[in-house]
């Protein structure tokens, strides 16, 4: 039964992925990405690490996609159903994309089917006091790093997306 | 047939390589940065998986390493929106293959 609910993330994360990358109109995919990252975090969980999987969430869901969507309207708010350009037309570029990228999972599919440890995988509680322990202990300065360049990323979009009559 | 760490890096390697389509497609700058995601995130995957390897000893440096990995990315990404909307106020278009200037 556990398992059938990991399938089924594992379908969902794959599937919306897929619908993301081939859709026509952008704001579809980002909405697929809605799909993929909950099921991956569902994912997560799966892994023992539920504080991973919320953080994850907060971050894509909550951060990203949202930025994702702003910049959309931002960008090309005025033609969100006008999209759809010539892409009937398949170039030697996109068969050689798809040649690449059907190579690259194949071969990482068989180096990780070859030499994966065969440790299962059982849920065994929260970590979120272990992770709590090593973020103030052994992770600190890493920890204070992320948050002064959280700081500076902030402070730099501001400049770049603000000023626009005197960066040009 | 109980879950192994083999079904989560099945699991990334094809969302490694749905993310590396999109990125080397380049149809649009934010399908280019929705392909990283879903690198980064394959990556996320693959270390939250290998976590749970060696029990003994301290067993959250992998998970610690997906939590900076995640914030990293979540950075990088605020960066190269803020980027794409100048782009766009730039040369009125977000397509990679459209803007001239930076093949030069």
């Amino acid at each position: 039964m556990i398992n059938l609910v990991f399938y089924f993330f594992a379908f969902i994360a794959i599937v919306s992925a897929l619908y993301a990358v081939s859709t026509p109109l952008i704001i579809r995919s980002v909405f697929a990405m809605f799909a993929c990252f909950f099921a991956i975090a569902g994912l997560l969980v799966f892994a023992q690490s539920d504080f991973i999987a919320v953080s994850h969430l907060m971050i894509y869901v909550g951060g990203i996609l949202v930025v994702m969507v702003f910049g959309i309207m931002l960008s090309q708010g005025s033609s969100l159903s006008a999209v759809v350009r010539s892409n009937k037309t398949i170039s030697l570029h996109q068969y050689l994309v798809l040649i690449v990228c059907v190579s690259v999972f194949l071969i990482l599919s068989y180096f990780f089917y070859q030499y994966a440890p065969n440790t299962s995988i059982h849920y065994e509680g929260s970590d979120l006091q272990l992770i709590g322990i090593a973020l103030l202990t052994k992770y600190l300065f890493p920890f204070e790093l992320l948050s002064i360049l959280l700081l500076a990323v902030f402070i730099f979009t501001a400049i770049i997306t603000r000023k626009k009559k005197e960066l040009n | 047939m109980n879950i192994t760490i083999g079904h989560f890096l099945m699991i990334s390697a094809a969302l490694f390589a749905i993310g590396f389509y999109a990125a080397l497609r380049r149809r649009n700058i934010i399908l280019v940065l929705i392909g990283i995601e879903l690198m980064v995130n394959a990556a996320v995957i693959n270390l939250v998986a290998f976590a749970n390897v060696n029990k003994n000893g301290n067993a959250q440096d992998g998970k610690l390493m997906a939590l900076f990995a995640i914030v990293l990315s979540a950075a990088a990404i605020a960066l190269a929106l803020a980027i794409v909307v100048k782009v766009y106020q730039h040369f009125k278009t977000i397509n990679p293959d459209e803007v001239e200037e930076f093949k030069n």
